[in-house]
């Protein structure tokens, strides 16, 4: 009778536990395909952005260029034009100071260089530009 | 199916369900995720930001306020601009330049080496920035010279000069490199 018992519990004990694991098995993959779906829908909503999104990147693509050009544009030409000319104005301040005839020509070639510089940008119109 | 075939398909679909939900997170959740590239909104605005504070230097310089502009100028090398934007370079070497032309103007003759030698360490390209950065070199070197000369010093005041010589010719080089066979553009 003791047995019978004991093997009554041990059964159900075990349809309980069979049980459990299903349910847990269930909601785990349950679980995994909602976050699945979830993962998804993020790459999605990231990879097709509204229009007015790629229209902003569009405009700040433009604006961008603008900013890089700059560096290539007028305004540092004509600031490198008046680079040499400083740095002539200060060679051939330097030469006087030293009083050594055999640097004149440095002093020469510095100014030709500021005169070769100003002639490079004279289409930029420099002082209006800076 | 009997009870034990049972519990093994329910331990099978238990791990199987571990299993798929690991395999979902991927790495990700486990690793720090790798160091975000600037969106192209950012980067201008950083370079906005860069250029707003030189012009603020400007202002400042001209106001005699140097101090400010100096704070000004080293919020710029602050900045983290990408590594890979062609800006990058220019605007920092400006604020290098800056901060040795204010140097210069204080009369703080190492700090505005100190400033030329981190500009001159960030050069990879010529610009009018490299050459403005040997123009103050020059400076700085004419300034030393004058202070040999009041000590008493005349060989060393005109090694110095001839230094000075040497960076100032480089400095319209490197100019007269950039200007060189290009047409303005207006």
């Amino acid at each position: 009778m003791s047995d019978a018992r004991s093997m009554v519990v041990e059964l159900s004990r075990g349809r309980v536990i069979g049980l459990l694991m299903w349910v847990m098995g269930g909601a785990s993959l349950a679980g995994c395909a909602g976050h699945a779906s979830l993962e998804r829908e993020r790459a999605r909503t990231a990879s097709e952005a509204p229009p007015s999104l790629v229209a902003e990147e569009a405009r700040l693509a433009e604006a961008y260029a603008i900013v890089e050009d700059e560096s290539a544009a007028c305004p540092d030409r004509c600031r490198s034009a008046d680079g040499v000319c400083v740095a002539a104005e200060h060679v051939c301040d330097i030469v006087e100071a030293l009083h050594d005839v055999t640097l004149a020509p440095r002093c020469d070639r510095a100014r030709a260089a500021c005169r070769s510089g100003r002639e490079l940008v004279s289409s930029c119109g420099c002082s209006a530009a800076r | 199916m009997s009870h034990p075939a049972k519990v093994i398909v329910a331990c099978s679909l238990f791990c199987l369900g571990l299993a798929a939900c690991a395999a979902e997170r991927g790495p990700t959740d486990r690793a720090p995720e790798p160091a975000r590239t600037p969106s192209r909104a950012e980067r201008l605005a950083t370079i906005g930001i860069a250029q707003g504070l030189l012009h603020e230097t400007d202002v400042l310089e001209g106001l005699g306020q140097r101090r400010e502009a100096i704070a000004r100028a080293e919020r710029v090398l602050g900045l983290e601009l990408a590594a890979d934007d062609p800006l990058r370079e220019p605007l920092r070497l400006d604020a290098h330049g800056r901060l040795a032309e204010l140097a210069l103007a204080e009369g703080a003759l190492d700090e505005a080496d100190h400033a030329i030698d981190r500009g001159l360490a960030e050069v990879t390209s010529r610009s009018y920035f490299e050459a403005r950065l040997h123009l103050v070199r020059g400076r700085v070197l004419e300034a030393r010279a004058a202070s040999a000369r009041e000590a008493g010093d005349a060989a060393r005041a005109e090694e110095l000069l001839r230094s000075a010589l040497a960076e100032h010719e480089q400095s319209i080089a490197i100019n007269e490199g950039l200007l060189g066979g290009h047409e303005g553009t207006p």
